[in-house]
């Protein structure tokens, strides 16, 4: 009855899980306790954003539950994510790789900008559009070089990079906003094809493109090895400067394309554009169930975990809450989220066995 | 496939030899002897049965045969144990430890030879038939001081076991004449031989390393030739007992055995058992653990070791069964309460914080303060007190934990242990981290430390310690224990390795079937160096040829290794593969040029402990197993399945993750990741490191296989009987250089560990 996928046929395992699990000795069925632990975290963020949607069905019932309006509600949910969702997966990438790429935002910013230059506009849409991309790129490239050839930490480099890019997109725009005229970059923010936007369709692209990556491709298992064993990977003869290189590249232009989709949406750029968009992200891949610090995660889970806080937007702004308490919540959702997903029943059970124990006199 | 053991590689005759006893000491029939046997000896002589020295009276010495030599004696022998001196003695093992508690004036440490004659008291003979080499230390007796050496000789029917202080040497000569401080545990099928040691010259040869590692070896010869033979148990079983200083008193049978049972027992376990979801990691352990002694504990990894170290500690709780801790029922909640009650632990990953210093750390958790405040000063003044306790009063408590070796590392975690007033302590592989003359040190720390009646329980795949610092075994297997309480120094490897595998081999060596007679060269180094690790290494690897590098922890021997493979990058020298230069410092093209490594840690360096084994395996092939940058999992399952099957790897479900599996199983998936490759050289960094037995075994097969395919092979092992058994030529290295290649058939363990150890033996000792 939503629109959002609450199945639990065992044929989504493998999209949910993000990648093949290996079965249980037992043969148990995949909803045990066996099934596959990214599997179960998937499954605790779709409660969660089940709960939120009985939220809205409860407070927005015609918005939420409507005939004809909810579908309309679901595509606004996805295109309010469809920018962070993007970069959400580049960042799950850096992040599953052992990193952290703090200037997404700053990139976004910096693509826009310079994308929007009348210099640039004046040679047309695709040129636009390859100046976003060999932006974000590029400046994922120096990223990438910085630590994997500078052996920065990700954190400081990253850090800097955030700074330094929009620093540099102000003093491209002159710290003015740049408006677009151009009619088919403002278009995609505007227009749906086959009844779907076609934000939803980038994101949903990227998403399918991200996941195909990461767990059908030898980038991904390298990526995989990576972030789990940096030493096991490099001694099994994987290049790993190489390889962390292309992850913030891969970030960049994810940002790139972020920064052609925020672009048309403002049908315009400016340097203070994507403002903490890389918290959004990296909260969301963290919630999503990657571990920060590196090895283990799911594109799945990062979208789940965008499409849950675009929700919480989406409710809030329906019922005319304040920005302020949005907020908060989305703290304590972020908290709520990873409790829920580490939460197990056998864990419980240890704890009152636990408070039943005694210590010796 | 015959099989060759360690010692015929290893040790020669000649270093039993060296420490026998003279041959008209060593087992003349002495009728001056035989006459100096108490009445109640001789009534003691013909019984079997007493022989069997009440293991759980903590019975006293004895000879096998159970006529105890003792009346006029002063210092007497003591078997403790279960049915340890009725086992030896069916196993006819002369392997024993002697007691140096009994006089004032003996040894803070003596050792004990242990010679078995074939019935004519010929020594040579007494050489070759296998001879046992004990050590034994008599810290029982503070005012103890001095070294004593004992010489036991056995001759078919005759266990006579002599203990000879220094001072006393000449007195314990073949009159027998019951002397202040000589123990003769006398026995025979009817006369009772007292041995002579013939000058502690010669005795001393038992105390060089050398006769340590001869020992478990030795052992299995000597049961060989005995087993079944000897049932009325005329083995010289003699073994210590601590609390027994004695003192000049005359010592009868039951007076022994009293003191046997005065060591109370501190810790009683009772059919423990811990279940985890879908593994019953316990099931059903019993263990007793006394106080002052060594308490080893033996297992295959997965035997259940750790969890049982984890019910000890508090961090598990058991299932069902019970846990005894100085005669309470107890139950621990949590690690601070086993820690509160005096239960301490040093796991084999040292937890200590690196930035705090050597006090800190002691206290950590439990620093003494006012107001708040914690009280350095007395911190300080408190962690000295200890570290003098354990012998390294030179420590400045105030020192960096950071700054400190592996093994000053552990000396802190043994303070932590004091600092708690820990009555029982338990060492997780503590040699595992330490260079041979390391464990030396610790040794001699746990001897001060049960001098002080503490319990330690120790755990090491490494038997010949065991042997040396242990007092009893249990062995778990599968979870259970399948013996307890055997004599540490007694039982016969044989029998330890068979309650632990239902095996019965140690090191077994497959035969080399197929050795090419000269290799073609396959990998050929000169002149490499890396300033500070090692200099000026030249060696070559042939085709099929096994290559063994033999040093110490800190010789350069991994370092080497790894700049070989290109993870660290030479700063001189070349290396070539297959007549081709090899591009330094890039491990993708030392891959690409055929070559694979298994380093040294298995977990920190080689194993993605959360993925499957099948994305382990393949996790050096894996782009080479895809096509267009599409992996094939299928595929890759099926290719690490066919891997799996070769090694024998268990459980044989690839798609498991790798972090359940035993340290031999994971050790087999690391080799197995190069087996899928095309793989012309394997290097092996310490490929049976905390590897059980028959893993270790099955490893050694598949080398020898990769081998007779023509891969090279290029390994690195501390245990020199591992290198030698192994491998086809050996290279030593010590700090840094190379000082001896050699076929390995030239070389014995004796040389090479002499080579090894020569001119370094106290470096990288805390100082």
């Amino acid at each position: 009855m939503t629109g959002l996928p609450a199945q639990t046929a065992p044929a989504v395992k493998e999209a949910l899980g993000g990648g093949p699990e290996p079965e249980g000795p037992r043969g148990n069925g995949w909803w045990k306790s066996d099934a596959g632990e990214s599997t179960r975290r998937n499954l605790a963020l779709i409660a969660v954003l089940a709960g939120l949607i009985l939220i809205g069905i409860i407070t927005k019932p015609d918005l939420y539950g409507q005939e004809g309006w909810w579908i309309s509600n679901v595509w606004a949910i996805l295109k309010l994510g469809s920018t962070v969702g993007v970069i959400a997966v580049g960042m799950t990438f850096v992040i599953i790789g052992g990193g952290i790429d703090l200037s997404v935002g700053a990139i976004i910013a910096l693509a826009g900008v310079w994308s929007t230059t009348v210099a640039t506009q004046e040679m047309g849409t695709f040129f636009m559009i390859l100046t976003a991309l060999t932006v974000g790129v590029g400046v994922g490239l120096i990223n990438g070089f910085l630590i994997s050839y500078g052996r920065l930490v990700p954190f400081i480099a990253t850090l800097a990079m955030l700074v330094a890019a929009r620093g540099l997109a102000a003093w491209i725009s002159n710290k003015q906003t740049q408006q677009t005229d151009n009619r088919t970059i403002n278009a995609i923010a505007a227009e749906s094809f086959l009844g779907v936007p076609l934000l939803v369709w980038i994101l949903g692209i990227v998403v399918l493109l991200g996941w195909v990556l990461l767990n059908r491709t030898t980038f991904g298992r390298r990526t995989v090895a990576i972030g789990g064993n940096v030493e096991a990977a490099r001694l099994a003869g994987i290049n790993v400067r190489l390889h962390t290189m292309m992850l913030y590249a891969l970030a960049g232009l994810c940002c790139g394309i972020g920064a052609i989709m925020l672009t048309s949406i403002g049908t315009s750029a400016q340097a203070a554009m994507a403002t903490n968009y890389e918290l959004d992200a990296i909260a969301a891949v963290i919630i999503g169930g990657t571990l920060l610090s590196g090895g283990r995660g799911t594109i799945v889970g990062s979208l789940l975990g965008v499409v849950i806080f675009s929700t919480i937007t989406n409710l809030f702004t329906l019922n005319a809450l304040s920005s302020e308490v949005q907020n908060m919540v989305k703290g304590g959702i972020i908290v709520a989220a990873v409790l829920i997903q580490q939460f197990r029943f056998n864990s419980v059970s240890l704890f009152f066995k636990r408070n039943r124990v005694t210590a010796p006199s | 496939m015959t099989e060759r053991t360690a010692p015929e590689t290893g040790t020669p005759p000649g270093a039993a030899a060296n420490e026998k006893p003279t041959p008209n000491g060593a087992a003349t029939p002495d009728p001056a002897g035989a006459a100096s046997v108490t009445p109640a000896l001789q009534t003691d002589a013909d019984g079997t049965a007493s022989a069997a020295v009440t293991p759980e009276a903590g019975a006293a010495a004895v000879d096998a045969d159970g006529s105890a030599s003792a009346s006029k004696v002063v210092a007497t022998a003591k078997a403790d144990g279960t049915g340890s001196a009725a086992r030896t003695a069916e196993t006819g093992a002369a392997a024993a430890r002697a007691d140096g508690a009994g006089s004032a004036s003996s040894a803070g440490e003596s050792e004990v030879a242990a010679a078995k004659a074939d019935g004519t008291g010929s020594a040579a003979r007494t050489a070759e038939t296998g001879a046992a080499a004990g050590k034994a230390d008599g810290a029982g007796s503070a005012t103890a001081a001095g070294e004593s050496e004992v010489a036991a000789a056995r001759a078919d029917g005759t266990a006579p076991a002599a203990h000879t202080p220094e001072t006393d040497a000449d007195a314990a000569k073949a009159d027998g004449a019951p002397t202040s401080g000589v123990a003769a545990a006398t026995a025979g099928d009817s006369d009772a031989v007292p041995a002579k040691a013939d000058g502690v010259g010669e005795g001393s040869a038992a105390r060089v390393p050398e006769a340590r590692h001869a020992a478990p070896d030795e052992v299995v010869d000597a049961a060989d030739g005995d087993v079944g033979t000897d049932d009325d148990g005329d083995a010289g079983a003699v073994d210590d007992d601590r609390t027994a200083a004695a003192g000049p008193v005359g010592p009868d049978a039951d007076a022994a055995a009293g003191d046997g049972a005065e060591r109370p027992v501190v810790l009683r376990l009772t059919d423990v058992v811990k279940t985890f979801p879908g593994v019953r990691a316990l099931d059903g352990v019993q263990l007793e653990v006394r106080a002052g002694e060594v308490h080893c504990l033996l297992g295959q990894n997965g035997a259940g070791k750790s969890t049982l170290i984890k019910v000890l500690s508090g961090a598990h709780q058991p299932d069902s069964g019970t846990v005894e801790w100085l005669g309470e029922a107890v139950r621990f909640a949590n690690p601070q309460a086993a820690n509160k009650a005096g239960i301490a632990t040093i796991y084999q990953e040292l937890d200590l914080v690196d930035d705090l210093s050597i006090g800190e750390n002691a206290f950590l958790g439990h620093e003494p303060r006012v107001a708040g405040f914690v009280r350095r000063g007395t911190i300080n003044k408190r962690t000295r007190d200890i570290l003098a306790r354990l012998g390294h009063g030179e420590i400045a408590p105030n020192r960096m934990v950071r700054t400190l070796p592996a093994a000053g590392k552990q000396v802190v975690s043994m303070a932590r242990a004091l600092s708690h007033d820990a009555k029982l302590i338990i060492m997780d592989e503590p040699s595992a981290v330490l260079a041979h003359d390391e464990v030396e040190n610790l040794f001699r720390i746990i001897r001060e430390l049960t001098a002080q009646g503490i319990a330690v329980i120790y755990i090491s795949h490494r038997l010949e310690e065991i042997r040396e610092i242990g007092d009893r075994v249990t062995v778990l297997k599968d979870g259970r224990t399948t013996a307890a309480n055997l004599a540490a120094r007694t039982t016969p490897t044989r029998e330890l390795v068979s309650r632990m595998t239902g095996r019965t081999i140690e090191y077994v060596f497959p035969d080399r079937a197929d050795k090419p007679p000269v290799a073609d060269e396959l990998l050929r180094v000169e002149g490499l160096g890396r300033p500070g690790e090692f200099t000026d290494v030249s060696l070559t690897v042939g085709k099929g040829e096994i290559v063994g590098i033999a040093g110490l922890v800190g010789s350069g021997r991994s370092e080497l290794l790894e700049t070989i493979f290109g993870a660290r990058q030479a700063q001189s020298g070349k290396i070539y593969v297959n007549g081709k230069a090899l591009r330094p410092g890039a491990v993708g093209a030392a891959v690409r040029a055929g070559m694979g490594m298994a380093p040294e840690e298995r977990k920190t360096q080689a194993l993605l402990l959360g993925e499957p084994i099948y994305r382990n395996m393949t996790l050096s092939t894996f782009s080479r197993i895809a096509k267009f940058g599409f992996t094939d999992a299928g595929k890759e399952r099926v290719e690490a399945g066919k891997v799996a099957d070769r090694l024998e790897l268990r459980p044989r479900d690839v798609r498991r993750p790798v972090g359940t599996l035993s340290g031999g199983n994971q050790q087999k998936v690391v080799v197995g990741r190069w087996l899928l490759g095309d793989t012309q050289l394997l290097l092996l960094d310490e490929p049976t490191r905390g590897v059980d037995v028959g893993a270790r075994a099955e490893l050694y097969q598949v080398i020898h296989a990769l081998a007779a395919q023509g891969v090279g092979v290029l390994l690195v092992s501390s245990e020199v009987p591992e290198v030698l058994g192994l491998s086809d030529r050996v290279v030593v290295m010590r700090e840094g250089r190379v000082v001896r290649q050699a076929r390995a058939g030239e070389l014995d363990e004796d040389t090479v560990l002499d080579l090894v150890m020569a001119g370094s033996l106290m470096e990288g000792a805390p100082a």
